[in-house]
């Protein structure tokens, strides 16, 4: 193994042949992960199996609150019989992140992992009416193929500073493991709460993806009322009408303009 | 699962589903103080403690004659208290330098907790605040799961997202925190309770009981417990009396500055002009400084 000294847990063996492996991040645009991973445990009773000891990768010393509630570094995985599929939910690590990943695909090579997904939000210039795209980077180009069926966008090109999502890919390809990140549009200025709608998105490809049977009745409903708020906020605020409008349409806010409407947003909501 | 070897335990009470209410020192030692009062007027029983040569340096030798007859650790002891409620109480003379070894006494605590069959845990300390000492601490609440916060709010407690400038965010720092977040990760519920004391006195090396009744009247309650505070309330309103001392010897134009944190408790519904910025509390707290060097010069 790789990974850094006794920091994997694992509490039994799932008893999966050649699962795929999803990971989820905590912090997430639109609350996409933590969301995903919810409604996972709930209809299809995924169960905790494993997971990372958190020093070392993360400040242990005293925690943080966000939301009215303290925030763990926690980093789980999950498993239930006959699906297979393992889901990986953790805070992003604040050092180590090489160690980390590799510790990630450690776990996914001892259980015999045959490829690795990440679902992660993007937060993007856009209205919450545009339709959502869930755009598609893959390690290996075999993975583009598979994919194909999937109606994702598997064109993105991008120069800069990397994600943890992408070093993820890159770590797997090192060790042969086929991998791909899912990204979710997200409008930016629902980044800070559950994006109803990205989440239905999401959750509709993993299910294609993995062949899973989910209900999505109260996703429906959420999305519903979300979007019906949004269409009131924007009624009784003329700035945010006028700026989702202007977003609606293809133009550009400042960056003045852009956080104005984000606070606007979180404050009603 | 065996306890680790750090862990002794010189009994093992039959307890029914205790609560597990852990503290360590802190700023103004608002848990500290809240909790070993807890401990002392229940009349919780000592049970255990945690080897404490693992994690801290000694604090006291005794030598006599030349010989070394003894060594003393900061202690780390666990009480029991059966009764209305099944308690388990830890009190932590101090806490770890290291963040590994905050983790392991965490952990180590917890088994503890577990081996008894705790499903929750609270710890206590301070939330610094802009307030006045003149007036009551106000008690703020963090706990491990959203699932708390009906329970917590027929309480008087504030929720983080209640504190105007806090958005519902903030830090615990040190094994107040810690342990609650390691008690999250094992599933465990948890709340941290923290009385407010006020910003100007965070910084002295003195006790702020009117915190740590706070603390407990709200503690009691959400145990269930029965607890006379009436020795705790004689306490505070002695303190606040030394306090006052000191804030009469103040000069005058830094008695004027906080005495502004009692104006904006006054106008807090109304957020007019007065509203403390923190470049403002940045200054008082200078001039706090200033004043009390300059003492010290001139006592030296």
């Amino acid at each position: 193994m790789s990974g850094d000294r006794a920091s994997i847990v694992v509490k039994q063996d799932p008893g999966l042949q050649h699962p795929s492996l999803l990971i989820t991040w905590s912090a997430d645009a639109g609350r996409l992960g933590p969301t995903m991973v919810d409604q996972l445990r709930r209809q299809l009773q995924f169960t905790e199996f494993a997971e990372i000891e958190p020093l070392g990768f993360f400040p242990t010393g005293g925690v943080v609150i966000d939301d009215d509630v303290v925030q763990f570094p926690a980093s789980k995985f999950y498993a239930r019989p006959g699906s297979e599929l393992i889901v990986f939910h953790s805070m992003q690590p604040q050092s180590k992140l090489h160690s980390f990943l590799s510790t990630v695909v450690d776990v996914a090579q001892q259980f015999k992992v045959k490829d690795a997904y990440i679902a992660a939000g993007l937060g993007s210039r856009m209205a919450h009416v545009d339709k959502r795209r869930v755009r598609t980077i893959v390690n290996m180009p075999e993975v583009k193929e598979q994919l194909s069926s999937l109606g994702l966008d598997t064109w993105m090109s991008y120069q800069g500073p990397p994600s943890i999502n992408s070093f993820f890919l890159w770590v797997a390809r090192n060790r042969s493991l086929p991998a791909a990140t899912f990204w979710g549009e997200i409008p930016f200025y629902l980044s800070g709460l559950v994006d109803w709608r990205g989440v239905q998105v999401m959750l509709g490809a993993i299910m294609r993806k993995f062949a899973l049977e989910l209900s999505f009745e109260q996703i429906d409903r959420e999305v519903d009322t979300q979007q019906a708020r949004l269409e009131e906020l924007m009624k009784q605020n003329l700035e945010v009408g006028n700026a989702i409008g202007r977003l609606e349409r293809g133009e550009q806010l400042t960056r003045e303009e852009a956080e104005s409407l984000a606070r606007n947003v979180v404050e009603w909501f | 699962m065996p306890l680790s070897k750090l862990v002794r335990l010189y009994t093992e009470p039959q307890l029914d589903n205790p609560k597990l209410i852990a503290a360590w020192p802190g700023i103004g030692n608002v848990g500290l103080v809240s909790i070993n009062y807890l401990k002392n007027k229940l009349g919780a029983v000592e049970f255990g403690e945690i080897e404490p040569q693992h994690f801290f340096a000694p604090s006291n030798v005794s030598i006599e004659n030349g010989v070394l007859w003894r060594m003393e650790f900061p202690s780390n002891k666990f009480y029991y208290k059966k009764g209305e409620r099944d308690l388990i109480i830890f009190l932590g003379e101090m806490q770890p330098s290291g963040e590994e070894e905050m983790y392991e006494l965490a952990n180590l605590v917890l088994d503890v907790g577990q081996r008894f069959g705790c499903q929750r845990v609270y710890t206590a300390g301070a939330a610094v605040a802009p307030i006045h000492h003149s007036e009551p601490s106000g008690v703020w609440a963090v706990p491990t799961s959203r699932d708390l916060i009906p329970e917590l709010k027929k309480q008087e407690v504030v929720l983080m997202s209640e504190i105007e400038s806090r958005r519902g965010q903030g830090s615990i720092t040190g094994l107040n925190g810690e342990l609650l977040a390691v008690a999250g990760k094992r599933g465990m519920e948890g709340v941290c309770f923290l009385g407010e004391i006020p910003v100007y006195i965070s910084n002295f090396p003195v006790s702020y009981p009117k915190a740590s009744s706070a603390i407990l009247r709200v503690l009691a309650q959400d145990l269930g417990v029965t607890l006379d505070l009436e020795e705790i309330r004689r306490f505070a309103e002695y303190t606040e009396k030394e306090i006052e001392k000191v804030y009469a010897a103040l000069p005058a134009e830094v008695r004027e500055q906080l005495d502004r944190f009692r104006t904006q408790a006054e106008s807090k519904s109304t957020a007019e002009g007065g509203q403390i910025t923190e470049e403002d509390k940045d200054k008082i707290m200078k001039e706090i400084d200033d004043f009390f060097k300059k003492g010290d010069d001139q006592r030296s």
